[in-house]
């Protein structure tokens, strides 16, 4: 069957666009070669930086050099405030996360199992998680104030979807037949859900999940932007807001550092938990 | 029953079923909200009236939504033509961007809204520093599509394209653009997502005009019914430009469904 909403992300292809499949693995020194040429290219960019902001714009704007930022970062580093910082942003992001995967997941199942609730959700659905979820953040301030259950709350509406949605097919295309298999087998329902659904049902989610966790990051910046709290998202608008421009690139870097940190453990949960789906064949070293 | 009035019934109880979860829905939180209506919750009818008479009589159309739509939609498009100019050139050199990946890793791993202090810097409140921040956040998407989908395109497609000396704009136009479509159009639907989501964002740090700054004013100034009625038509506002999208969508790709749908077994 079909999926009814036309909010199809292509339930596995989507595994298939993600970086680590094009990732072709030379070995040897061929790989080696990459690698450097990878460093250059960083060391590069950041030299680029450095000379532009040597330049009348970049000074207009009060950009640091790349070399002040990352100073500037080493120290921030040794503070406890940073590690507080860090901690919070990640705490409120993996708390939606979870949240939203609780939700969502269950849900969404429920609702690609049978086609007439999927018929009375889809309407509802579709204009629901069109809305920004941003524009909830004045909400939720004035109903929580400038709190860290504020960004959470916030962080779990966007998150939410993608896996609502993914889940919907991996609840419209389980495998009767896999069922009937189990049964035959007598298998117990812990082992129906390690060996039949967990495995069904994580290759449709995981695209979804994928998409969740940018969004839950990206909304608890801003919220944390928006709103206060305490978190990588206000440290960047203190810093703005009292004028030290290196600080403020610091916690940029930062930012973009817990973005790639959180993509690196995705590309590795997916190896170890999804190494047997046909668009992770060919990928491993 | 003849074959016409049996195909009406089911559209018709299709409808029923497609309807009626959407109207208990409006019809509960109308009565809900009248019911318990307290101060950050006004009643449905008091947002319904309000919304008539800021948006459309007070002319908050023409003031704050029109501004949005059209910076979101320069941001985007600038998006769109700079993600697939620069995917398409990545996708052919594939050495290239295997050395660039690090930083176009990085650069789609910033959450964007932690740019938005150093565009402030940049380009102050105005309009420019909106449009930029648009559409670089929402070019990287699309981008990372444009080169799967310019990576997809068959060798020898590309050795026929040798052997017939196409010029480098026609292999652009008429192999490279078809064959990452569809790509391209996933990312963009997300990019759209992403490109409302820092609009919002950015008009409610910037200068006056636009649905964000409008709803941030509302909630500083503690007028909470304005607040509900700027949540509402930003709702329809996102859900009516992804409608847009979507059509756009199908009419442009109507190639490739059929495409898909006859190598899966469908007979025209």
């Amino acid at each position: 069957m079909t999926s009814q909403l036309e909010t199809r992300t292509q339930a596995p292809a989507a595994v298939v666009r993600k970086p680590e499949a094009r990732r072709r693995r030379a070995s040897g020194p061929g790989r080696w070669r990459i690698r450097l040429l990878q460093a250059a290219a960083v060391v590069g960019f950041l030299a680029l930086w450095q000379l532009f902001s040597l330049t009348p714009t970049a000074a207009k704007a009060d950009m640091p050099g790349a070399l002040e930022s990352i100073v500037r970062l080493g120290e921030l580093v040794l503070t406890g405030k940073y590690w507080a910082a860090l901690g919070t942003t990640t705490g409120s992001w993996a708390v939606a996360l979870v949240a939203s995967v609780i939700i969502g997941v269950p849900v969404g199942l429920v609702i690609g199992r049978s086609r007439r609730v999927l018929d009375s959700t889809k309407w509802s659905i579709d204009f629901l998680r069109t809305i920004p979820s941003v524009a909830f953040i004045p909400l939720a301030l004035l109903l929580m104030g400038r709190t860290q259950a504020m960004v959470i709350v916030v962080a779990v509406i966007p998150a939410v979807w993608p896996l609502v949605i993914q889940s919907i097919y991996a609840g419209q295309q389980a495998d009767p037949v896999l069922a009937r298999v189990s049964r035959s087998f007598r298998l117990t329902v812990a082992d129906r859900i390690r060996y039949v659904l967990a495995p069904d049902v994580l290759a449709f989610v995981w695209p979804g999940l994928r998409l969740a966790t940018t969004a839950a990051l990206l909304v608890t910046v801003s919220a944390e932007l928006i709103g206060g709290g305490k978190g990588i998202g206000s440290e960047i608008m203190n810093a703005q807001i009292y004028n030290r421009s290196a600080t403020l690139y610091a916690w940029v870097l930062t930012a973009c550092f817990l973005g790639l940190l959180i993509n690196a453990l995705l590309g590795v949960l997916q190896r170890k938990l999804l190494w047997w789906h046909p668009s992770m064949r060919g990928t491993r070293r | 029953m003849n074959p016409t009035r049996k195909l009406w019934a089911r559209t018709g109880t299709d409808l029923a079923w497609h309807l009626w979860l959407p109207v208990v829905l409006v019809a509960g939180s109308w009565f809900l909200s009248q019911a318990f209506a307290s101060h950050y919750f006004p009643p449905l009818q008091t947002i319904a009236e309000r919304t008539w008479a800021i948006w459309f009589q007070g002319g908050g159309i023409a003031e704050n939504m029109l501004p949005s739509l059209l910076r979101l939609l320069v941001g985007f498009l600038a998006a769109v033509v700079a993600g697939v100019l620069l995917g398409t050139l990545l996708g052919l050199m594939p050495r290239t961007e295997e050395v660039l990946r690090p930083l176009t890793d990085a650069f789609r791993a910033v959450p964007g809204a932690a740019l938005l202090p150093i565009a402030l810097m940049f380009f102050g409140t105005g309009e420019a520093m909106k449009i930029v921040l648009i559409a670089f956040i929402s070019m990287w998407p699309i981008m990372l599509n444009t080169i799967e989908g310019v990576r997809s395109v068959h060798p020898t497609q590309g050795q026929v394209m040798e052997s017939f000396k196409l010029r480098p704009m026609d292999r652009f136009w008429n192999v490279y653009l078809p064959a990452a479509a569809p790509q391209v159009f996933a990312g963009a639907r997300t990019a759209l997502a992403i490109g409302v989501a820092v609009m919002v964002v950015v008009e409610m740090f910037g200068t006056p005009g636009g649905l964000g700054y409008f709803i941030r004013h509302s909630q500083e100034n503690f007028q909470v019914v304005a607040m509900w009625t700027g949540m509402l038509v930003l709702g329809i506002f996102g859900y009516l430009l992804n409608a847009l999208f979507r059509s756009f969508e199908k009419r442009i790709l109507n190639w490739h469904h059929a495409m898909v749908a006859h190598t899966q077994g469908a007979s025209s």
